[in-house]
């Protein structure tokens, strides 16, 4: 499998307060990694960073997606290349509505005109996996959705935009868990429709039961203190982030 | 042709000079050759008369009046109608008057485009009779080298509404004003505006609505997207007059920075002489939100595609209260990244 994502001695700040140090990672085409770690570790700053938040500053290192450098592109151009970031609090954006919102994405994504036909067939499909009631397709943008119906939404977009690298950032959290089952279907049909390739940020193990793991990162203090494979997140729920915090200078 | 210099949208009681904000001092063509309407959709229910006029209807124009001596139509109907359709082409310069009449308990339903090159004078009159409902879409594009003026006023009897959907989206200079009169007790007017003012345009409005009823209603909401040195004016007047006991008048802006150098002014001004009322305003005035422009990027919308999504979907929102689908077809279309001639086309 050839290297779709290499991240090389990443230094990220935001307001001048250096979040991330030294973070490398490697992720191969079709590979699912979870990035795991205590609240304030620096997961979400790295799932951010990768994706191109101009709120975060790369102080140094590098991005390489897919054979680019990708360190100074713009969110849009990273989306484009084939990156999908699910946040964990999805915006409210009122006055788009869902389909026009994943329909111009799309449309923006591949540079071409999607047939209507086309789209509605495939979002109609995309929606009954998550069981979405269809007429969230006419809604505003996650405005008035409940936090499981935003989640859902995210995911939606990750069936709709077929990326090569989803990062998911806790998507299970604040879920109940017939919520994190549709969720998890969705990532699970994503990974084998698409051969895509996963980042996982995740404090907790729920959504980790619906698909093999191939390796696990481990951040603490905004530096990966541990790598290894899916026997870790076995390790960390029962004995949690203790070691991993002695590891990190504590 | 003539150039008239004439004071248009004045606010009802005035304000300081200094903020230059009283009137709009025109400078320009009043043509007073008369626009021929085409009418597109007549249903049987509506009565057409030509040269006939409704003279008691107010104007918030200023002094526009005396110079609107064109043919003129007046439509009326005394029962539920379909929608009717009338399209005016200003091409070369023409003034066009328009009377509505909606007699008791009627329903009107009433749809204006305007199109053309060269100033564009419109004026529009409605009588709306006890319980009767008339709305009224304007979609204003007119070409964008042209001026623009646009007079609409209205009476309301005892439980009439009168709901206007108003798109402003040609012209260079841009003059709207509304007047509406909710004389009778449990009178309405909505009006729902959208716009979008492109570099170097100016647009300046003046609604007013005198509450002189009881328990009268109004809601004016004013949507849209100001890009790079454009210069909009929003003058809303809200007049409780002794005597409208329960009434209540809302009116809302919400407007869109798209680049720099915009000059926004918005002045309302609520006139009380009644206890027992309410008079609201309220407005948000912004550029798009950062973590929106991460959040849409992060998808693949480029930070210009995502302002433009933002902008089209203000004015969908304000399409969205025309009643009928043809002309919702039509406003989109008008409003498409086509129409704009933008790279996203």
């Amino acid at each position: 499998m050839s290297t779709l994502l290499s991240v090389n001695n990443l230094n990220v700040s935001i307001d001048d307060k250096h979040i991330l140090h030294d973070v490398s990672m490697q992720i191969n085409e079709g590979e699912a990694h979870v990035l795991m770690g205590p609240n304030g570790a620096g997961k979400s700053t790295l799932g951010y960073a990768l994706m191109g938040n101009p709120q975060y500053t790369v102080n140094s290192g590098k991005i390489v997606f897919d054979g680019n450098d990708i360190t100074s592109e713009s969110p849009d151009k990273r989306a484009k290349a084939g990156m999908f970031l699910s946040f964990q609090t999805p915006l409210e954006v009122p006055g788009l509505t869902v389909e026009s919102f994943l329909r111009s994405a799309l449309e923006q994504r591949t540079g071409k005109r999607i047939k209507l036909f086309d789209f509605k067939k495939k979002l109609a499909a995309a929606m009954e996996l998550l069981q979405l009631d269809p007429s969230y397709a006419k809604r505003d943008l996650n405005v008035g959705f409940s936090g499981g119906e935003k989640k859902k939404t995210e995911i939606l977009q990750l069936l709709m935009f077929h990326p090569k690298l989803a990062i998911l950032d806790e998507t299970d959290s604040g879920l109940d868990v017939d919520a994190v089952r549709l969720v998890s279907q969705g990532i699970k049909t994503y990974l084998e429709e698409e051969n895509g390739a996963l980042l996982v940020i995740t404090h907790s193990t729920r959504i980790l039961d619906a698909f093999d793991i191939d390796k696990t990162h481990v951040i603490v203090d905004g530096h990966i203190v541990a790598d290894g494979d899916a026997s870790m997140v076995d390790e960390i729920n029962q004995n949690g982030y203790e070691k991993y915090i002695e590891l990190a200078g504590k | 042709m003539t150039t008239e210099s004439i004071i248009l949208n004045p606010l009802p009681v005035r304000t300081w000079n200094s903020l230059k904000m009283n009137e709009a001092n025109y400078q320009g063509e009043i043509p007073a050759d008369s626009c021929t309407p085409e009418i597109a959709k007549l249903p049987e229910e509506l009565r057409i008369i030509h040269n006939e006029t409704l003279d008691n209807v107010k104007s918030a124009a200023g002094e526009l009046g005396t110079l609107l001596t064109g043919d003129s139509v007046l439509i009326e109907s005394g029962s539920e109608a379909s929608l009717a359709v009338i399209s005016y082409d200003f091409t070369g310069g023409k003034q066009a008057r328009l009377f509505i009449h909606a007699k008791e308990n009627a329903v009107l339903p009433v749809s204006v485009v305007m199109t053309g090159e060269g100033t564009a004078v419109l004026e529009i009159k409605i009588q709306a009779d006890s319980g009767s409902t008339v709305d009224l879409s304007v979609i204003q594009s007119v070409g964008t080298d042209s001026n623009v003026i646009t007079d609409i006023g209205c009476t309301c009897e005892e439980n009439a509404s009168f709901n206007l959907t108003k798109l402003e989206l040609g012209g260079n200079n841009e003059y709207v004003a509304v007047s509406v009169d909710l004389s009778g007790e449990h009178s309405a007017f909505s009006a729902n505006s959208g716009y979008r003012v492109k570099t170097n345009q100016s647009l300046d409005m003046n609604y007013v609505v005198r509450h002189a009823g009881r328990k009268t209603e109004s809601n004016i909401f004013a949507s849209g997207i100001l890009e790079n040195d454009s210069t909009k004016i929003f003058r809303g007047t809200i007049d409780l007059i002794k005597g409208c006991a329960g009434a209540k008048g809302t009116e809302n802006e919400d407007i869109l920075l798209l680049g720099d150098s915009q000059v926004n002014q918005t002045i309302p001004l609520i006139l009380c002489d009644e206890e027992d009322v309410e008079g609201n305003h309220g407005a948000s005035i912004g550029r798009l939100d950062d973590n929106i422009i991460f959040y849409l990027g992060s998808c693949g919308i480029s930070s210009e595609a995502a302002e433009d999504i933002i902008a089209h979907a203000k004015l969908d929102a304000i399409i969205s209260h025309i009643p009928d689908e043809d002309i919702k077809t039509l406003a989109h279309s008008l409003i498409s990244p086509e129409a704009d001639g933008g790279e996203n086309a």
